[in-house]
């Protein structure tokens, strides 16, 4: 079924548009909430909490990408559960690495709880996302938004290991400097 | 959560870019022509060095062939200068070369004398038979040549010929 066919479902509210999502993007759900919670329960759970807040958001959301959409809805919810009042969870390993990486390009200035700085901080992202060449920039999304491992993206991109780490190194560094450009402090 | 501004704002990127990330799919095809292409350079190279090791590479290059009465001291090695073997000759040729190998060098002449210099323009030989380490650049002089003989030298079993033609002395190999 066509994404377009499934958000029309939803826009109609018949409840076949939550099957139809867990049949075409169940497994891609379970991955993105699994690479970051790092555990299978947990994961499912969180799918099923994506499916949740699907149903409540669209509409009138009409996703233009349904299949990003879910990617952010189920990634968000991830990190919430990570950052609960009591949680004592570590997340993934891949994704714990991840984030040690990028703290070289991480905005000392900006907090999680002011949305106009972090969509601001996204939007200086994307932009320079766009401006990288195409495998820096493929690679570099699927280690920090995927938290995909160094040897699954070097698999996806058939080049070894090290190509991968040097390029993220490399892209790294280019944003650090581009969000200092933008006025952040690093 | 450690750096959980750039987790939250990465979460918050463009669309496109999400999408576009996942649009490389793994393609076991190409990893498998990429591994066997580099596969077949990497035996392509050693069947070439091998060739070459086993080939006896010597590069010959003739600088100039010159006749007269004597080589001028500036044709010569610095060590060899004033030396008794540097006599004016009344009529000679000489041929200027340079030799390069990956073995040692050796050089042998049927006539004449060899002056040879090593790679740093030091004298170190002059007679008619030389061996040691390549480069080097020699001066072959035939006192008295004469024009209906052929001179030969002899590289590393590579052979040098100094002939006259029309009058005028040519090398060929």
């Amino acid at each position: 079924m066509t994404d377009e066919r499934i958000i029309e479902l939803y826009f109609r509210r018949d409840e076949s548009a939550v099957k139809a999502t867990d049949e075409k993007y169940g497994a891609y759900c379970m991955t993105v909430s699994n690479n970051i919670l790092g555990n299978r329960s947990d994961s499912e759970e969180n799918v099923n909490d994506t499916y949740v807040r699907l149903w409540r958001s669209i509409p009138p959301t009409r996703p233009k990408i349904f299949s990003a959409y879910i990617a952010k809805t189920a990634r968000n919810l991830a990190l919430d559960k990570l950052n609960g009042a009591h949680a004592q969870k570590r997340g993934a390993d891949e994704f714990t690495a991840s984030l040690e990486e990028v703290g070289e390009c991480t905005p000392s200035s900006v907090s999680t709880e002011n949305s106009a700085e972090m969509n601001g901080l996204s939007a200086a992202i994307s932009e320079f996302l766009r401006n990288e060449n195409a495998d820096a920039r493929r690679m570099f999304v699927c280690r920090y938004f995927y938290s995909e491992s160094t040897a699954e993206i070097a698999k996806r991109f058939s080049c070894g290991e090290s190509r991968v780490k040097s390029s993220l190194m490399r892209t790294r560094k280019r944003l650090a400097k581009h969000l200092e450009k933008e006025g952040y402090t690093i | 959560m450690k750096n959980e501004v750039f987790a939250r704002a990465m979460t918050q990127i463009d669309d496109e870019l999400i999408k576009d990330a996942h649009a490389v799919k793994n393609n076991t095809r190409l990893r498998v022509i990429r591994t066997v292409g580099s596969a077949a350079a990497c035996l392509a190279v050693v069947i070439i060095a091998g060739i070459l090791l086993l080939s006896n590479g010597v590069s010959i290059k003739t600088e100039n062939v010159f006749t007269g009465n004597a080589p001028s001291d500036a044709h010569l090695p610095a060590a060899f200068a004033d030396g008794p073997d540097t006599a004016a000759y009344a009529d000679s040729v000489s041929v200027r070369l340079t030799v390069r190998t990956r073995k040692d060098v050796q050089i042998e002449v049927s006539d004449g004398v060899l002056t040879v210099s090593d790679g740093d323009g030091n004298a170190v030989y002059a007679g008619d038979a030389y061996e040691g380490k390549s480069p080097v650049s020699v001066i072959w002089t035939v006192e008295n040549p004469d024009e209906e003989k052929t001179y030969s030298m002899t590289v590393n079993g590579k052979t040098v010929r100094l002939i006259s033609v029309g009058g005028e002395w040519k090398t060929e190999k």
